[in-house]
């Protein structure tokens, strides 16, 4: 991998790793954290870009303010190195800080902002195939459905939220006049820092982290559509010089609630790639379908693949993939997605092939 | 000991004295509000009202003695406005947020009005800075 690269990616992780320790030093009470939905981790566009996964799926979630993703520790049953790394970022999650939950709800630019991220990856390139290293940026917007989004579902918000807040609320006022009392300050005295601390203390409770991880549970497999698209550079130095276009990919991916434990999905996707001369250009056309069954902790997958690669001065190629996996989250954090699959299942050229992806989501 | 931030307004003006209360921030905030007799010490309860900024509206209270309600505005001199809200915020870490306790003096039959406003206080919070800002507590006392 291209060393500016690959010191950017480790010197972002650092940050972004120390960010989130230091984050949750300071939220450790219950108030002030924990609404960010614990959904699983979507696919990064500038990975799948790069050539992640067994399929040309993007799996659509919730947009996070944080993701790493490290690719391809298994490849073809052997255990490497990963050689595709990437992170996603979403600037509005940063803007929104002095938005109102009203405004949200009825601005769609900040809605637009809040549900959109940035990504960057690159992978290492096979020097002895005269594949050179890659970088890849991407971009990505994410609707879902009111049931999907706490911030914009109103009748949870109205019958869960509300009451809860407002029976949390009602025992610090009470721990607090029991506070007062026990102090000798006269009730109509405002707290000091130190004595909101020591009510803090009292009224801790994870009340809040249970309702946000039941809403996560109940809705990760809520209707949503994702929208996406990544920009592909290939350079063959070490420097990241001579960078140039390599591929552009644009994917629309489509989820659908099957009931309390499923979800349908399918993600057309298209990939244009220039190869170094014209003679290599070709244009990639995926239709993936999923089915995905389970909880939002641990689930499976089956899914199948239609690829017609359309090859410049050519006939068109059509092959078939079939694929399966699983999902389960490792830590709070931590999600581990493998599959195994045939590719060209229905030629006399299949192969079968693994994969093995680690992502992490910043949590609060 | 904390401040008390003191709103001056005027007895002979007449009228009546409003209390509002305006939150901002990507925040979820029910409150409590409680006017206090001027006897801080014994603590009696004149008014109390709760409220929630879901979304954004204001929230005004009439300062009155639920038990003498047509008493002279000169008695409220001496009492206390204490307000405490609970933030709770979607955001978590790095949540901004301010909390404002206004106070408004209606002799004109304009209501909550910029000409009418006397006063009040006005907090910023940063729940990454200090996780103690979940838990607001601020006061005014009025002065004749």
């Amino acid at each position: 991998m291209s060393k500016p690269i690959y010191i950017f990616l480790c010197t972002s992780l650092i940050v972004f790793a120390s960010i989130s320790c230091y984050g949750q030093r300071s939220t450790a009470n219950s108030l002030d954290n924990l609404f960010f939905l614990d959904m699983s981790v979507p696919d990064v566009p500038a990975l799948k870009a790069i050539g992640s996964g067994t399929t040309n799926l993007l799996k659509p979630s919730d947009v996070k303010e944080f993701v790493a993703a490290f690719d391809a520790f298994n490849t073809n049953g052997s255990i490497t190195l990963p050689k595709s790394f990437a992170i996603e970022f979403s600037p509005g999650k940063a803007l929104s800080k002095d938005w109102s939950i009203d405004s949200y709800q009825k601005n769609p630019l900040k809605y637009f902002l809040y549900n959109s991220a940035l990504s960057i990856a690159t992978n290492e390139g096979n020097k002895q195939s005269n594949f050179g290293d890659h970088l890849s940026v991407g971009f990505r917007f994410s609707w879902a459905e009111e049931k999907g989004d706490i911030l914009r579902d109103k009748a949870f918000i109205t019958s869960t939220a509300v009451p809860l807040f407002g029976s949390i609320h009602s025992r610090r006022v009470q721990i607090e006049d029991n506070y007062k009392a026990k102090k000798g300050i006269p009730p109509a005295m405002p707290l000091t820092t130190k004595q909101k601390e020591d009510v803090l203390k009292e009224m801790e409770s994870d009340e809040i982290g249970e309702m946000v991880k039941k809403y996560s549970q109940d809705n990760w497999n809520a209707t949503r559509i994702d929208i996406a698209l990544a920009w592909t550079g290939e350079t063959i130095d070490s420097l990241a010089e001579n960078l140039h276009a390599s591929s552009f990919a644009f994917w629309t991916t489509l989820a659908f609630r099957l009931g309390s434990h499923g979800q349908f999905i399918v993600g057309p996707n298209f990939h244009w790639f220039k190869t170094g001369d014209v003679e290599g250009k070709k244009i990639e056309t995926s239709i993936p379908t999923r089915f995905y069954i389970g909880s939002n902790n641990i689930k499976g997958f089956i899914e199948y693949e239609l690829k017609i690669v359309k090859l410049q001065n050519d006939e068109d190629q059509n092959s078939g993939t079939f694929n399966s996996g699983f999902e389960f989250r490792v830590k709070n954090d931590f999600w581990i997605t493998y599959s195994a699959g045939i590719k060209n299942f229905f030629d006399s050229d299949s192969k079968f092939v693994t994969n093995l992806k680690v992502n992490y989501a910043l949590s609060h | 000991m904390p401040e008390i931030k003191q709103v001056k307004y005027d007895a002979q003006k007449g009228g009546e004295l409003i209390v509002n209360f305006k939150f901002s921030g990507l925040v979820f905030i029910p409150y409590t509000f409680r006017y206090f007799s001027s006897q801080k010490i014994d603590g009696k309860i004149l008014v109390q009202g709760e409220g929630n900024n879901t979304q954004p509206h204001d929230d005004f209270f009439v300062l009155k003695n639920s038990d003498k309600i047509d008493e002279p505005l000169i008695n409220h001199n001496g009492r206390v406005i204490l307000l405490s809200a609970t933030v709770f915020s979607p955001q978590g870490a790095g949540s901004k947020f301010v909390v404002a306790l206004e106070v408004y003096q209606d002799a004109n039959g304009q209501g909550v009005s910029q000409s009418n406003f006397i006063g009040g206080d006005i907090f910023s919070g940063d729940l990454s800075a200090r996780p103690s800002d979940a838990i607001v507590s601020m006061a005014v006392e009025l002065i004749s």
